[in-house]
């Protein structure tokens, strides 16, 4: 089992909210390109990789679109390459158009990452004690989907044998689409009235909530939040005193400082590094025999 | 960036938006309430997924107004968010999950603080439906323009306007068309079944 995705729910969520957060909003080309290669390397220990090479296409289209198309409206920057109906091309404005490209794709490759480790009921095991309401009617749903789209099906499929759906054209498919609807909706409106009652006659809102999970924080996650935090609030402040700074009009230049640099791989390669002890282990023990 | 101020104020506005309506939505409802916002939050994400065929034809955006206008301003943010929140589980993740939480809540809000006008002439719903399906579109341009730019800049919100153009035609539409044939028997069938079992009382 992957030993990063059992960490504490919300440790984890923290760690990608600051990754995902650094590289959305830093302006610095350097982290910005560790982000993306890290990124790669962390996807290839948690199985999806071949996502990536599937969606490779879609992000070079990405990269090109946005890198060809950020000139024809920033039209500032020094270095002019041609002019288009006199409106000036300007290298700089490409150079940007690059760099926003670039945290892009890292951004949907750490998504890609965060959907794979953080399940449904992570999401929930979050936000269900500070939002009761919320996270409770998250979770309902949650279970409810399966169900309905299972029941959409069936419905589908007897009014299909009964002949009462049209596929012909366009308006047909969709008035009959809607038909099955209406049957889901009446359907489950008097099952929500089922599961008011059954909530109601456990004692719903007659006590406090308990929590099923007592965990204990373990050093991990300590550690991990640790790190986090320490490392987020650096490069929080080498960002705000202009240690960490990309200019790209009038003309390109980037700042770099050691020390952010070496902290935000730190941060980015710990899925990476949990996942080499737990191999590195196997294998010794493995060796031993 | 000289632009930066109007897009600084209004993300903000969009993040005070979503602060007080999460700690409004924070308070413990009855079970009722909590029952039937599931099961219509449930309905507008298995619309978004069993309408995949008919490209950009879904009934999520009128299944929130029918949430906010028969069940007031919070079933309409709770339904809305979660829409979003939820459906992109199966979509895909991204910084547009929290535009799309960000405009169809604003959507259910809004539906549920003019329920009493909706109600009360046939065509103010489904002019409403019409309005949320511009102003969902808009809402995401701005954004995108916003997130690329770090500022506001006018020539490529023109061009994205222009491209998401038939987009927003579609939605607009198919909110008016969706709200046309669900919308007076979904909100009758929810006010008997809340009448019928006492859904919102408070006990």
């Amino acid at each position: 089992m992957k030993k990063f995705s059992q960490l504490n729910s919300g440790v984890l969520f923290l760690f990608f909210l600051s990754v995902i957060g650094i590289t959305m909003f830093t302006q610095n080309v350097y982290l910005r390109a560790i982000s993306l290669v890290i990124s790669i390397i962390n996807a290839c220990f948690f199985d999806v990789i071949t996502d990536y090479f599937k969606d490779f296409r879609f992000y070079l289209a990405v990269f090109l679109v946005i890198t060809v198309s950020n000139p024809l409206f920033v039209h500032r920057g020094n270095t002019v390459l041609f002019y288009v109906k006199n409106t000036p091309i300007t290298l700089e404005a490409m150079a940007y158009g690059a760099n926003f490209s670039l945290s892009m794709i890292a951004v949907l490759a750490w998504f890609r990452i965060f959907s794979t480790l953080m399940t449904a009921e992570k999401i929930v095991e979050i936000y269900g004690k500070r939002f009761a309401t919320l996270g409770l009617i998250a979770a309902l749903t949650l279970r409810y989907v399966p169900e309905f789209k299972r029941r959409f099906a069936e419905i589908a499929d007897a009014h299909r044998s009964a002949g009462l759906i049209c596929e012909d054209t366009w308006f047909e498919k969709v008035k009959s689409y809607l038909k099955i609807f209406m049957s889901l909706a009446e359907f489950s409106f008097e099952k929500s009235a089922n599961t008011a009652v059954s909530m109601n006659a456990r004692g719903y809102l007659l006590h406090k909530r308990t929590q099923i999970s007592h965990r204990k924080f373990q050093f991990n996650e300590l550690l991990v939040l640790i790190l986090t935090l320490v490392i987020t609030v650096c490069v929080i402040v080498f960002s705000l005193t202009h240690k960490l700074s990309t200019s790209f009009y009038p003309s390109f230049k980037t700042d770099f400082s050691m020390l952010p640099t070496i902290l935000f791989t730190i941060l980015t390669l710990i899925p990476t590094s949990f996942e080499l002890e737990d191999r590195l282990k196997w294998h010794l023990s493995n060796a031993k025999n | 960036m000289n632009n930066s101020i109007p897009s600084l104020i209004f993300v903000s506005v969009c993040a005070i938006f979503l602060l007080i309506s999460l700690v409004k939505t924070a308070r413990r409802k009855s079970a009722g309430f909590i029952s039937i916002t599931a099961v219509l939050t449930a309905l507008s994400v298995v619309g978004r997924i069993v309408f995949t065929p008919l490209a950009g034809f879904k009934p999520c955006t009128a299944i929130i107004i029918i949430a906010g206008v028969s069940l007031g301003a919070d079933a309409g943010f709770i339904c809305g968010a979660l829409t979003a929140l939820i459906s992109n589980i199966y979509f895909g993740q991204g910084m547009w999950t929290l535009f799309q939480m960000f405009s169809w809540g604003l959507i259910g809000v809004l539906s549920g603080i003019l329920s009493s006008q909706l109600g009360k002439y046939k065509w103010n719903i489904y002019l409403f439906g019409a309005f949320s399906g511009v102003l969902y579109s808009f809402i995401m341009d701005v954004f995108s323009v916003i997130w690329q730019d770090g500022g506001f800049n006018l020539a490529r919100f023109i061009a994205y306007a222009a491209g998401s153009a038939p987009f927003c035609a579609v939605y607009a539409f198919s909110n008016v068309v969706f709200l046309l044939i669900l919308g007076p028997r979904m909100i009758r069938s929810i006010e008997r079944v809340v009448l019928k079992y006492g859904l919102l009382k408070e006990n």
